[in-house]
């Protein structure tokens, strides 16, 4: 909130006019120092705009405008910046697009003052602006790096930390994704002490991954991909798209869900041999295990030979299942969750 | 020393910050620090939505919303496999909130029946649904503050009509009702619509939209079906068109002057659109009862400056009479294109070119050279063959004169 300064005299407004060609606005900020800017880009700032039509002030040094605590000199020139070039109305929308990125280019501690600057003025885009500009610094970090960007102290009990990951981080493919992980670093470092067992263990273990595909397919067998050219296509459909898709690709999909729900039901009648039938039990428990078993991952050292091996068949797999199922691993998985809840299965390993 | 700012923020500049981030990094954010702990907590606006390879899960949505506190403003759904049930149960939550922006956009794979809650949001201003089964309940009192309605791939239960949802939202601006099924007619009554895209299937139009400016109208259905539209004696353009007076734009498919040329084609215009300035038609080139409803549209619209006219042919027609309907039906009207700047002759990419189809092109181009005054452009666009077409066309005799011919 501004603080309005005194009421100027009738006698004085009758004056200050005629002279300049160019009226000036005078802000004070908090710490006592003035400065002095042009009319209009002045009333580019809500605030100071309200201030100066309702009490009259700011016209002239003794009867500046006096400016919330939180806009320091420095901030307000850069503010004054911002509001000149906006002001000019001929500006094209690239132009100030390519103004607007580059105001942004500041350190954080900038970037905060901004926008709380920004907000006691009342401009609303600038506040905008900023805020986008602080969400892009946060977006994709880790919590280290961005307590470290913007001096966060880390402040919380460990529990207090584990408590809305749980939340966030059940994505199912991840949860899969780590199991696997975790799964093939055991197997690997077997590998290594059996190495006369090693040729058998390889074949078992790269059958177990195509057995984990197939199961989440929802297939037994290896029928593969020719049914996932209908899900290809994009059907999302967004506002104002003026794209109709066919019925035909709506069947496929019909179809395919029915396919699967089937194959869904009866996955627990696994009827092959005893090592494929383990093979396709260890995969169930992967998708149905609901605990997080963080504390299966104990970093070994494993040959880096290995490891890469190792990176490489989870990239793989990883691979494969966003681009080609993702819905239909994602369907799946969520439904044999609602499953699970009924059993009292435990599953981990 | 290095100075902790952001955590100083105010509340509300920290859920500005926070609305901009996926919910997912949004609500990571409580690991922080102490401040930052409840701070996603109060954010108004939810959206779960797919990014790149993350999927959102039912679990997440349910966790979001038991955490959450404060009002709920904004709520976007799209890409969860949600069941019903986790459906009903999270519009119980938002229809405590005074819900004002809701979207839900549900898997393709089977459509998602809309909670009857739904229609208890009374606070609701924009609304966007995909892929669902509305059953509008008997007790429903509208949106009153509905000004944004988007229905895409929608299927009507009950004894609903679109009729009635639309009724009762009277300051509703823009809609958009995309593949659909109506029976008998479909009438909207929106006294302050604006926009309007309707793609669907229906067996008559009537629009009773005065304030509409631009308007997208396409019709999936087929000749058989056009009972009601046929059986009328007052045409079917004043019927369905005849209420727009302020209309700007529009856009008609090839079905709908179909169904225009049902009924009784006059000569002269029934209402005269003094504000459209923009047409776009995609006609069969010999049908003439076709042909008649377009002219009788180019002549309703006496500002009109922007024409966008697309042929196609039917492929099994061998209608050799076909080849003057544009000559005969052109009378000298004054307003037929006397305003006209702009004409784009498009022909679509996957149409197989007839010669038929050019000579109906050329003839048009031709009528509109003679009678147009101060056209200035006349684009061909995805033609294969420009330059037997350029010379044809700069033979014409031209009313205007600086007419520029560009083949795109």
């Amino acid at each position: 909130m501004i603080r309005g300064s005194q009421q100027m005299p009738e006698s004085e407004t009758a004056i200050i006019k005629p002279e300049a060609m160019k009226s000036y606005i005078w802000l004070q900020c908090a710490d006592g120092s003035i400065q002095q800017v042009e009319e209009e880009v002045a009333m580019f700032c809500p605030t100071i705009c309200r201030e100066i039509l309702k009490t009259g002030s700011g016209s002239s040094k003794n009867y500046a405008i006096s400016l919330p605590e939180k806009v320091s000199p420095a901030t307000l020139s850069l503010i004054l910046d911002y509001c000149r070039f906006h002001q000019v109305a001929g500006r094209s929308n690239k132009e100030r697009k390519s103004f607007d990125e580059r105001f942004v280019k500041v350190d954080t501690d900038q970037l905060c003052e901004l926008i709380s600057a920004a907000d006691s003025l009342g401009l609303k885009p600038l506040v905008d602006l900023t805020s986008r500009a602080i969400a892009r610094m946060i977006e994709g970090r880790t919590p280290e790096e961005i307590r470290e960007i913007f001096h966060l102290p880390d402040d919380l009990t460990e529990e207090e930390k584990l408590e809305p990951l749980k939340n966030v981080n059940d994505d199912p493919r991840i949860r899969l994704l780590n199991r696997l992980y975790a799964r093939k670093r055991k197997e690997l470092k077997e590998r290594q002490k059996q190495k006369e067992a090693k040729v058998v263990e390889e074949r078992k273990d790269e059958r177990s991954v195509d057995e984990l595909l197939s199961f989440i397919n929802g297939e037994e067998g290896s029928r593969n991909s020719k049914t996932t050219k209908g899900k290809k296509k994009n059907r999302r459909r967004k506002e104002h798209s003026k794209d109709s898709s066919t019925a035909d690709a709506y069947h496929t999909e019909k179809k395919e869900r029915a396919n699967m729900s089937g194959a869904c039901t009866s996955s627990g009648n696994v009827s092959s041999s005893p090592n494929r039938n383990q093979g396709l039990r260890e995969g169930a428990q992967d998708p149905f295990a609901l605990k997080l078993g963080e504390d299966d991952y104990t970093d070994d050292e494993l040959d880096p030979a290995m490891q890469e091996e190792l990176d490489r068949e989870v990239e793989d797999f990883a691979r494969r299942l966003n681009s080609m199922w993702p819905d239909r691993v994602q369907e799946i998985l969520s439904l044999g969750q609602d499953r699970r809840r009924n059993s009292s299965f435990v599953g981990h390993f | 020393m290095d100075i902790d700012y952001i955590s100083e923020l105010p509340a509300d500049l920290k859920d500005e910050i926070l609305v901009k981030l996926p919910i997912k990094e949004a609500v990571k954010t409580s690991i922080l620090s102490s401040k930052w702990k409840d701070a996603w907590t109060s954010i108004p606006d939810l959206v779960f939505e797919r990014n790149s390879l993350e999927f959102m899960t039912i679990r997440l949505v349910d966790n979001v919303l038991i955490f959450h506190h404060g009002p709920i403003l904004k709520f976007k759904l799209g890409s969860v496999h949600a069941c019903n049930e986790a459906i009903s149960r999270w519009m119980i939550i938002l229809s405590r909130n005074r819900i004002k922006d809701l979207e839900l956009s549900f898997g393709s794979r089977e459509a998602c029946k809309i909670p009857s809650r739904l229609f208890s949001c009374l606070a609701l201003e924009r609304l966007i649904l995909s892929e669902c089964i509305i059953n509008v309940p008997q007790n429903f009192q509208g949106f009153k503050l509905l000004h944004t309605l988007y229905l895409f791939s929608f299927k009507l239960s009950g004894i609903t009509t679109i009729a009635n949802l639309v009724s009762g939202c009277p300051l509703l601006e823009r809609l958009t009702l995309f593949e659909f099924v109506q029976q008998g007619c479909l009438h909207i009554l929106a006294p302050n619509l604006r926009e309007l895209d309707i793609l669907g299937e229906y067996q008559d139009l009537c629009l009773e939209t005065p304030k509409l400016v631009s308007g997208w109208i396409y019709l999936n259905g087929d000749h058989e079906e056009f009972l009601i539209a046929k059986a009328g004696k007052e045409s079917n353009i004043k019927k369905a068109l005849g209420c727009l007076h302020n209309i700007q734009s529009l856009q008609i498919g090839p079905q709908f002057i179909d169904y225009l040329a049902m009924a009784h084609i006059p000569e002269n215009p029934p209402t005269i659109f003094n504000c459209l300035t923009k047409i776009s038609v995609t006609v069969y080139c010999f049908d003439r009862d076709e042909i008649a409803v377009a002219l009788c549209l180019f002549k309703s619209a006496p500002i009109l400056k922007v024409l966008n006219i697309q042929f196609l042919d039917f492929d099994d027609v061998d209608q050799l009479q076909g080849q003057s309907f544009w000559k005969l039906k052109a009378t000298e009207h004054y307003c037929l294109f006397k305003c006209l700047e702009t004409l784009n002759i498009i022909y679509a990419q996957d149409i197989r070119l007839s010669s038929r189809n050019d000579e109906s092109m050329l003839e048009f181009a031709e009528l509109v050279l003679r009678i147009a005054p101060v056209l200035e452009k006349l684009y061909i666009i995805d033609y294969e063959d420009p330059m037997v077409c350029h010379t044809k066309l700069k033979n014409f005799h031209k009313l205007s004169e600086k007419v520029e011919f560009k083949f795109i």
